[in-house]
């Protein structure tokens, strides 16, 4: 399933080795999963979580336009570096195209973490990072997303940044391409 | 407290994407969002960022009066970071 998306949020040379594998298993499953899980009832969005591949697998409805669409949490090396959030096709491939993201939101007086190329501008995705082919070289490196662009868009547990992504996706109105 | 102190005030649940369990605040009404939204944040372990309200759909704007984004009382707020892109 995910041979492309492997590469594009996993692959990285100059950023050392990821945490073991079974501390970030311990840490989403004894203390992020189930308030993500529970967020996600009331928000109205279909959680699964595929431990296996420590991947976290998210489908929103937009509100705009009843449109699905399907976000993909890379998991691996969480929290010494942020979750590789990636907006698929539905059958979860298709990493990194246009036509699976939401359009820009528009939010009064709040930028949106939905640009006009296909990736998450905000320091909990670790695909912004220009290390993992991202645009910002500014933010130094993913280890560093927990103090990287301050007073940018916050947030530090799965739920939260779940939660920062539906907000955006509630004032998006259709696809970026 | 007298009837008119009651009147100036409102008692809201608030959820925080990261808490199992909500809280309960009781603010004047005329408190910014912002700071009801900060003093919510900081109560649930929050140490950074631009929290605010959302009220249903709404994302409530942080530099108004809680009564000025109609937030009555009894209300169920989610707390979410205003923190824009970059």
């Amino acid at each position: 399933m995910s041979s492309t998306w492997s590469m594009r949020a996993v692959g990285c040379e100059e950023c050392g080795p990821m945490i073991p594998r079974d501390l970030t298993l311990g840490l989403v499953e004894h203390e992020e999963l189930e308030p993500a899980r529970q967020w996600a009832r009331r928000a109205g969005v279909e959680l699964t979580w595929r431990p296996e591949t420590l991947e976290l697998l998210a489908v929103f409805t937009q509100r705009a336009s009843g449109q699905r669409f399907y976000l993909l949490g890379n998991l691996e090396g969480y929290k010494a570096v942020p979750p590789a959030w990636d907006f698929c096709d539905e059958w979860w491939g298709a990493s990194g195209a246009k036509s699976n993201y939401p359009s820009q939101a528009a939010i009064e007086g709040v930028g949106s973490i939905f640009h006009s190329k296909p990736v998450i501008c905000a320091p909990f995705n670790r695909l912004a990072y220009q290390a993992y082919g991202g645009p910002h070289a500014d933010w130094g490196g993913p280890e560093q997303w927990l103090k990287a662009a301050p007073g940018s868009a916050r947030a530090d547990t799965l739920a939260d940044m779940l939660a920062l992504i539906a907000r955006d996706m509630n004032y998006s109105r259709g696809r970026m391409g | 407290m007298s009837q008119n102190d009651d009147a100036r005030q409102i008692t809201v649940t608030v959820r925080a994407p990261r808490a199992l369990e909500p809280k309960e605040f009781t603010w004047a009404k005329t408190i910014k969002v912002g700071e009801a939204a900060k003093e919510a944040a900081e109560a649930f372990g929050y140490a950074d960022g631009t929290p605010t309200f959302q009220n249903g759909e709404d994302i409530l704007d942080r530099k108004k009066p809680l009564e000025a984004e109609r937030v009555e009382d009894g209300d169920v707020l989610d707390l979410v970071d205003a923190g824009g892109g970059v």
